[in-house]
């Protein structure tokens, strides 16, 4: 890992993390920083801690200890900077609202308490979803989508956010291959305007395709850096354990 | 029918119906929070727990001043509502488990501490008993204004803070990671249940009061396409139910007022989940007799 990189090129450090849920941390002594306008895969098998590491990064779990600085600022960041894509929505399918009210609470962060949304939420709220291809669903009751286009309108409610950090834990679940492509696409236009994706993926295929940079994790990091210096076959192996590329038919 | 048009010119009925008519539109409008958060029985749980604190605020002031006993059950559900939050959230144990627990606790105290003081010189006229039941012939103007003032309390912090009770409600994850406090919304939900609550006991009664948040939100649910529509309505169906509950109440003497109303609410949550177009029992039948028709049909062309 890097520590050398200057204050200006870091979006989030996280320092020591260990997180239990219960007696036994599933995350161990975590020290990694994500540098700001690069997208980084997070990567490790089920039950690795992934998104226990993101949930803790937004201050979702309390950590038994260590600390998450974005852009060298202890605490929380102002929360209008961070899009949060969890990865399942535990929320009630049945709930009465349409497609363009969900992207909308994109927006609520940038409001604060009590402040309405108004016509200029309403219009990244409509850019967002016609971005993930969703724009003819607007007035639909969100119990009348399918599984892919769910996840479609919560990625463009994270886009309507206009964060400068995105964490993402499996966006591409269910999504059907082409608006995958559309939204790696959209994903490098976020990166190049100089903001910061952090983004749990499972598909070792794609990694090297869609992300500058790479974490390995399995209860601890296992290497973090470029895609080019780290995306080989032994840190792939010790991260899921033996052979595990030859498994997934990679080798 | 004249016996109607001249119960409607009554003071007295003018009187219950307005109390209850409002407090119908406040149990509906946090009545949709509740049952869209699947938490509908905490106000059960709440209004169990009102009985304790309305029978030791009368033992420790020996009054029979509704304000003061409506407040005593003002603290025993907060105190009730924070021991489930706290309870829920810091423990294994699960919501529907820790309510019961609580419930039945709070209830048995709220029984046998009445029982004790029906022993009380002043209790009988202080009519502890109308909080079990509720008998809303027993409001007097005084208790309206207690009900229309705390439920304009509460109407207010919803229409504030709605954006924020909405994506709450709605993921609370999300709101999470927007940076709203969990336990600050938790705590505003909870004062704005406990309250609407309280307005309701002395008309409708600590057993049958969770029915009224329950049963307008599920009857508004089979209409509505959003969250403001879905209050609005329920609003209305509860300020219906508590109107047309006491309307029968008071046609009939010695019905307690309470019971009806709820029946009232019953029947309108009862025609909504038969009757209403889309999410209906009956037209989802319709639907599938036309979609099966309509392919029979095109088998017979192809055939
Ligand atoms: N709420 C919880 N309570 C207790 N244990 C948990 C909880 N959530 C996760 N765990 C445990 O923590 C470990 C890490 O879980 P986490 O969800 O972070 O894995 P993950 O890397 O995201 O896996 P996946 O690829 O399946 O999403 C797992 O062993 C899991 O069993
Ligand atoms: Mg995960």
């Amino acid at each position: 890992m890097n520590h050398n990189a200057k204050k200006s090129e870091v979006a989030i450090e996280v320092f020591d993390l260990t997180v239990a849920y219960d007696i036994k941390p599933v995350l161990w002594d975590v020290d990694i920083l994500f540098r700001r306008a690069k997208s980084t895969a997070i990567v490790g098998p089920n039950g690795a801690g992934k998104s226990t590491l993101i949930k803790a990064m937004l201050g979702m779990i309390r950590p038994l200890t260590g600390a998450v600085h974005f852009y060298s600022k202890s605490g929380l960041l102002q929360r209008n900077q961070i899009a949060y894509v969890p990865q399942s929505a535990s929320i009630d399918w049945d709930f009465p609202i349409t497609v363009l009210d969900v992207v909308l609470m994109g927006r609520y962060g940038h409001l604060g308490w009590i402040k309405r949304p108004g016509k200029h939420d309403r219009e990244l709220a409509t850019d967002a979803l016609e971005k993930v291809g969703m724009q003819d669903y607007k007035t639909r009751q969100i119990s009348e989508l399918s599984g892919g286009q769910q996840q479609r309108v919560f990625l463009a409610r994270a886009f309507a956010q206009e964060a400068t950090v995105y964490l993402m834990d499996e966006p591409f679940k269910g999504v059907d291959a082409s608006t995958e492509a559309a939204i790696v696409d959209l994903l490098k236009e976020i990166i190049s305007s100089g903001n910061t994706i952090v983004l749990v993926h499972h598909d070792l295929n794609t990694v090297a395709d869609y992300f500058d940079e790479l974490c390995l994790i399995n209860k601890r990091i296992i290497a973090h850096g470029p895609i080019e210096k780290v995306f080989n076959e032994e840190n792939i192996n010790r991260t899921y354990g033996r052979n595990s590329l030859a498994k997934a038919g990679l080798a | 029918m004249k016996g109607i048009i001249e119960l409607f010119s009554d003071y007295t009925f003018q009187i219950v119906a307005l109390g209850t008519g409002l407090l119908g539109v406040v149990s509906g409008v946090l009545g949709t929070f509740t049952v869209l958060r699947r938490q509908s029985l905490l106000g059960d749980g709440i209004s169990h727990a009102a009985l304790p604190g309305v029978v030791i605020a009368f033992l420790l002031t020996g009054t029979k001043n509704t304000e003061v006993l409506l407040f005593g059950a003002l603290i025993a559900g907060l105190i009730v509502s924070f021991l489930i939050t706290l309870v829920t959230r810091y423990t294994r144990v699960k919501f529907n488990t820790a309510l019961a627990v609580f419930l039945s606790v709070f209830f048995g105290l709220g029984l046998a501490l009445l029982s004790y003081a029906q022993r009380h010189p002043n209790a009988n006229q202080a009519g502890l008993s109308r909080f079990i039941y509720g008998q809303a012939s027993t409001f007097l103007a005084r208790d309206v204004w207690i009900v229309a003032i705390a439920g304009l309390f509460v109407l207010i912090l919803v229409f504030l803070f709605w954006k924020e009770l909405k994506v709450f409600t709605f993921d609370p994850t999300f709101a999470q990671s927007l940076g709203y406090s969990r336990t600050r919304l938790d705590m505003i939900m909870n004062l704005l249940l406990v309250v609407s609550i309280v307005i309701g006991l002395q008309a409708v009664g600590v057993i049958l009061m969770s029915a009224m948040f329950i049963a307008p939100s599920v009857a508004a649910r089979q209409w509505s396409k959003s969250l403001g529509g879905m209050v609005l309505l329920s609003a209305v169906f509860g300020a219906m139910s508590g109107v047309l509950g006491t309307l029968v109440s008071s046609a009939y003497a010695n019905l307690p007022t309470g019971p009806v109303i709820v029946v009232c609410a019953s029947i309108i949550a009862g025609i909504s989940l038969l009757f209403a177009p889309g999410r209906g029992l009956v037209h989802s039948f319709y639907r599938r007799y036309k979609a099966r028709k309509e392919m029979k049909g095109k088998q017979a062309l192809n055939a």
